[in-house]
């Protein structure tokens, strides 16, 4: 009797399963077919001999990159002592103020891009003229609370016996922070920089809204290509992001087995 | 316990049914349907309610119009080429059409079911439209009924607070540094200009700079302008090195300007953001009248001397269309009446040139005292002899958007399809868009990238290391 | 002390500036002028203007909507697939919860296109007419919170007493019966907790409703029109309208009403077990 019961819980995943294979993967596949074949469906490279025969795509590519990078140093700046003040329970008693922190991020994410230019225009910092500064504060503005969660996540674990036994033994307190305290929350800050840099380098909103059309990032080229029929293009450069997010997905891996941090918003 | 039970086989009934409540569906036998995919913003509000009422009470036919919009052209022929909505008449700029029908997805107009158009459009649409031609003895008259046409020219604010700092006259702006595309490159309008986040209009504004001496010189006939104008596409065979030339103005070009917009740019000058724009004649018509009855501000129109783009917004029946509706309702838009609204409405100047729509804009554009009236002629539109009495404060302002100047009709161009050079002009296109760093970003990017791998390294070594002390550690106490 | 008052003044000072865009939009909410910055008087016009405004209010009803569905079907999936994946062998396990990993961890317009052209692909060789449509937007919005779900619901699945299940059993119950008795209430905050996030994720989303709409809902035959695509279209011509402001100002307004409930929720919560525990610990010490 109980060979047949597993059989069934097992099989509560299949709707799952068959879910994921249509609409995950074999997207996925579709577009590795489409980046290495020419439009009469034949194979193809041109797509990749195009990508590194121009030089704007792979300049666009070290653009996003620099954005991205940017962006997430100052998140990580921002937040890294945002999130261990609130880690305090002497200062955010009762958790109240993380949720102010993660609160913008239910105020529509377009309505949020908007406003934020409309309030540099009003503030006279104009996309046009510094194109740079408009897109900087805007990304930062935007991902900010995904950079504050799961430093705060990990703030809220570190162990507190650890840095008393170390201001115990005569460390002062600069050493206790760059000896203990930072590396324990490495973790955290991997994670806080997936959750940043990735979606940095993809999105186009962002840098279409704020820089009033003068940065283009890798998102926006994907973009392009598709809005004007150059599907194979379009299906290579999207391709290459794939490739970076894997990449990046094993680099920070070794550093934390937790990639649910978004899922630490509820 | 129950209450979940309850919701959880509530749900997958919820699913079931719940497409049936919110999807309208179309089969309705009784009401003939017609789709309609406009440009956003390119209709006078309750003009589809009206045919439709117009038909039911006049022909006892129930019809209901399923009207969309697009943004841009190209989002539009994606839209078209995905087969994402079948439509039956489709708003396609000139070249669009071009395009479309090289695809085979257009129907031959007749022009015998669309009698006020027939009778109404102005012979100088037709004729223009006629004499672009293409591929397999195509042309656009036969594919396409103009609804909307213009030009494309600067719009500019004179008296723009950053002109003023600079010692900018604002006469002599008017009169010649707005009259000539090589002012976008001019310094002294340094980061005051916006330029259209648009491939074709900006590489027309940068194909006539580069091509400065040929299109100023005024005995070049039209047909030379027009085969000049179309350098780059397909029809060319030394595209290569004219997209080149081409890029390298556009790429000076913006580093001059304050920006790319396809849309902000008739709001950005009211509020005063930018000092310049190039910008459709509608828009600019728009623009112009909202500064001054908003903010009291003169905007000012001009299509350079070397001449600009002359296009046209046309309606287009689609493969498989329900024709006869379609007529109808294109007919129905041409009624000067519908005309007239809609020209209120956009701002658009439409290719119906009737008596009534010459009275129109006789009544809007009329002088408000005797000394302060002129007279701008306007024969090539409405026919021989016609002229508008006018203020004088419109001159240079919203009447040269609504009609170009006679003298310069002449020097406006069309430009066509690029055919498969598309992808030549687009790449250009990019490489003009994207800025390369600057310096200090360079610099700064090489910084951080050094010190993130120093500390890469250092945490690495100093695991090595503190792994290689706990096991002599270990060894040890063993 | 000094420290604490630093602290203070930094979190402030954070929160003011994250919260500056949306309290300027609320701010000029009260008047009409049709420019943030630009005082014309109080009033509040804006409100009733914004329930007339019948593209606004499809818009809004299109994204609840479709936030409401996606959730219950991705919670439905998720739920379903976590579960089953739990008792599933080690191997297929892995591989499943590999692929769980790859929307996650996807950039979003990777995401949108590539099902654009999966629907493209299939509307043009197999259905032989377009499919976009509201279940395409569906399928986009699912597959965005689909793998939070499951990764909610896990946890709850490995902290629960694996023996509850085969103990329902035992006493009598049938699978199905035990499977909603036993195991579906030890994981509900769990799926709770992905319904939650499936609703922020759709509801957030611009990319995936951008590619993947299609003409239903409240939109009839054109094509659904969200929140996100609506403002998008919007701002992209100039400042936010000022209807919309209005409307930032209410979500602003029930956005801080669930959070002060939960907050006194909380207290109320951690007080009551605070005092639970004194009274234990006062039992302990009698006895």
């Amino acid at each position: 009797m109980k060979r047949t019961l597993r059989f069934q819980r097992k099989y509560l995943c299949i709707p799952y399963v068959i879910f994921l294979i249509l609409f995950i993967l074999l997207p996925i596949l579709l577009i590795i077919f489409y980046a290495f074949t020419d439009k009469d469906g034949f194979f193809s490279a041109q797509a990749l001999i195009d990508f590194f025969s121009t030089p704007t795509k792979v300049s666009i590519l070290i653009n996003s990159v620099f954005i991205a990078l940017q962006t997430t140093i100052l998140c990580l700046i921002i937040a890294y002592p945002l999130a261990y003040f609130l880690a305090d329970k002497k200062i955010n008693r009762n958790g109240v103020l993380i949720t102010l922190f993660i609160m913008p991020m239910w105020i529509n994410f377009v309505l949020r891009t908007g406003a934020t230019r409309d309030l540099l225009t009003w503030l006279g910092v104009n996309g046009g003229r510094t194109p740079y500064l408009a897109t900087l504060i805007g990304m930062v503005y935007n991902f900010i609370p995904f950079t504050i969660l799961p430093l705060y996540t990990t703030m809220l674990k570190l162990d507190k016996s650890q840095i008393e036994a170390a201001s115990d033994l005569g460390a002062t307190p600069t050493q206790v922070f760059i000896k203990n305290i930072i590396p324990q929350s490495l973790p955290g800050v991997a994670s806080a920089a997936t959750m940043v840099f990735m979606p940095t380098m993809s999105s186009y909103v962002i840098s279409d809204t704020l820089s009033e059309g003068k940065i283009t990032l890798f998102g926006n080229s994907i973009y392009i290509s598709f809005s004007n029929s150059q599907w194979n293009t379009g299906s290579f450069l999207a391709l290459i992001m794939l490739i970076i997010i894997f990449l990046s997905m094993l680099a920070t891996r070794r550093f934390s087995r937790e990639p649910e941090v978004r899922g630490g918003t509820w | 316990m129950a209450f979940v039970k309850k919701a959880l086989l509530l749900v997958p009934t919820l699913l079931m049914t719940s497409p049936l409540l919110f999807s309208c569906t179309q089969n309705d036998p009784n009401v003939s349907y017609l789709r309609v995919l406009n440009s956003e913003d390119y209709i006078a509000e309750g003009m589809t309610e009206a045919f439709e009422k117009k038909m039911l009470d006049e022909k006892g036919q129930r019809v209901k119009v399923i009207y969309e919009t697009f943004d841009t052209m190209e989002n539009m022929f994606n839209t078209l080429k995905t087969g994402k909505t079948k439509y039956d008449l489709v708003c396609a700029s000139d070249y669009m059409v071009q395009k479309l029908v090289n695809l085979d997805l257009l129907e031959k107009m007749d022009y015998k079911y669309i009698p006020n158009y027939d009778t109404n459009a102005s012979k100088f649409i037709r004729n223009r439209l006629k004499s672009i031609t293409w591929g397999n003895n195509y042309n656009l008259d036969d594919y396409s009924m103009c609804y909307m046409w213009g030009t494309f020219g600067l719009l500019y604010n004179p008296n723009f607070y950053l002109f003023k700092e600079r010692k900018i006259d604002a006469k002599e702006m008017i009169d010649k540094d707005m009259r000539t595309f090589d002012s976008l490159w001019d310094t002294r309008f340094q980061k005051t200009i916006s330029v259209k986040d648009s491939m074709r209009d900006t590489y027309a504004v940068g194909l006539i700079h580069s091509n400065g001496e040929f299109f100023k010189d005024k005995s070049k006939t039209i047909e030379e302008r027009q085969t000049v104008f179309n350098y780059g596409g397909e029809d060319d065979s030394n595209a290569n090195e004219h997209i080149n030339a081409v890029k390298n103005d556009l790429l000076k070009l913006r580093d001059n300007i304050f920006g790319f917009e396809v849309d902000s740019g008739k709001e950005d000058i009211v509020t005063e953001k930018i000092g310049i724009d190039t910008a459709w004649s509608g828009d600019a018509v728009k623009a112009i009248n909202n500064a001054e009855s908003e903010k009291n501000l003169m905007l000012y129109y001009s299509i350079p001397d070397e001449g600009s783009n002359l296009w046209f917004d046309c309606w287009t029946l689609q493969k498989n269309a329900n024709k006869e509706l379609a007529y109808q309702f294109l007919d129905f838009l041409s009624d000067s009446k519908n005309a007239i609204e809609n020209i209120k409405a956009i701002g658009y100047t439409s290719s119906i040139a009737s008596e009534d729509v010459f009275n129109y804009y006789n009544d809007i554009y009329a002088p408000t005292s005797s000394n302060s009236a002129t007279t701008y002629p306007v024969s090539y539109f409405f026919g021989e002899g016609k002229e508008l009495t006018i203020d004088t404060k419109y001159e240079n302002r919203q009447i040269v958007a609504q009609f170009p100047k006679e003298e310069v009709t002449d020097s406006l161009m069309v430009m066509k399809d690029y055919g498969k050079n598309n992808d030549l002009i687009l790449k250009m296109w990019e490489e003009v868009k994207h800025e390369s760093l600057p310096t200090w970003a360079i610099v700064l990017f090489v910084v951080e990238i050094a010190i993130i791998i120093t500390a890469i390294t250092m945490v690495v070594v100093l695991r090595f290391r503190n792994k290689k002390q706990r096991k002599e550690r270990k060894i040890k106490t063993a | 002390m000094v420290k604490k008052i630093f602290a203070n003044i930094y979190i402030y000072l954070i929160l003011f500036l994250m919260y500056l865009p949306i309290l300027l939009l609320v701010v000029f909410s009260f008047t009409e002028s049709a420019n943030i910055g630009v005082w014309t008087g109080f009033s509040f016009d804006l409100f009733p203007r914004l329930f007339q405004s019948h593209e606004i209010m499809v818009a809004l009803g299109n994204t609840i909507i479709i936030a409401l569905i996606s959730s219950i079907v991705s919670v439905l999936l998720g739920t379903l697939g976590a579960i089953g994946t739990f008792y599933s062998k080690k191997r297929s396990k892995r591989a499943i919860e590999a692929v769980t990993q790859i929307p996650v961890v996807n950039a979003e317009i990777v995401m949108a296109l590539s099902l654009t052209v999966l629907f493209v692909f299939l509307g043009t060789y197999i259905f032989r007419t377009s499919i976009f449509s509201f279940f395409t937007l569906l399928i986009g919005h699912v597959c965005l919170s689909l793998p939070f779900v499951y990764l909610s619901v896990k946890p709850k699945l490995q902290q629960m007493d694996p023996n509850l299940y085969e103990a329902a059993m035992d006493l009598g119950c049938t699978p199905r019966i035990a499977l909603f008795k036993a195991v579906i209430p030890q994981i509900i905050p769990g799926v709770i907790s992905g319904f939650l996030l499936s609703m922020t994720l759709s509801l957030d989303d611009f990319i995936v409703s951008a590619f993947l709409r299609g003409p239903g809902l409240l939109s009839g035959d054109k094509s659904i029109e969200t929140l996100s695509t609506l403002v998008q279209a919007k701002i992209k011509k100039g400042p936010i309208p000022p209807e919309l402001r209005a409307l930032t100002t209410i979500l602003f307004l029930l956005i801080l009403t669930a959070i002060i409930v939960i907050t006194i929720y909380r207290n109320h919560f951690a007080r009551n077990s605070g005092i639970k525990r004194k009274l234990r610990r006062m039992k302990n010490g009698v006895r």
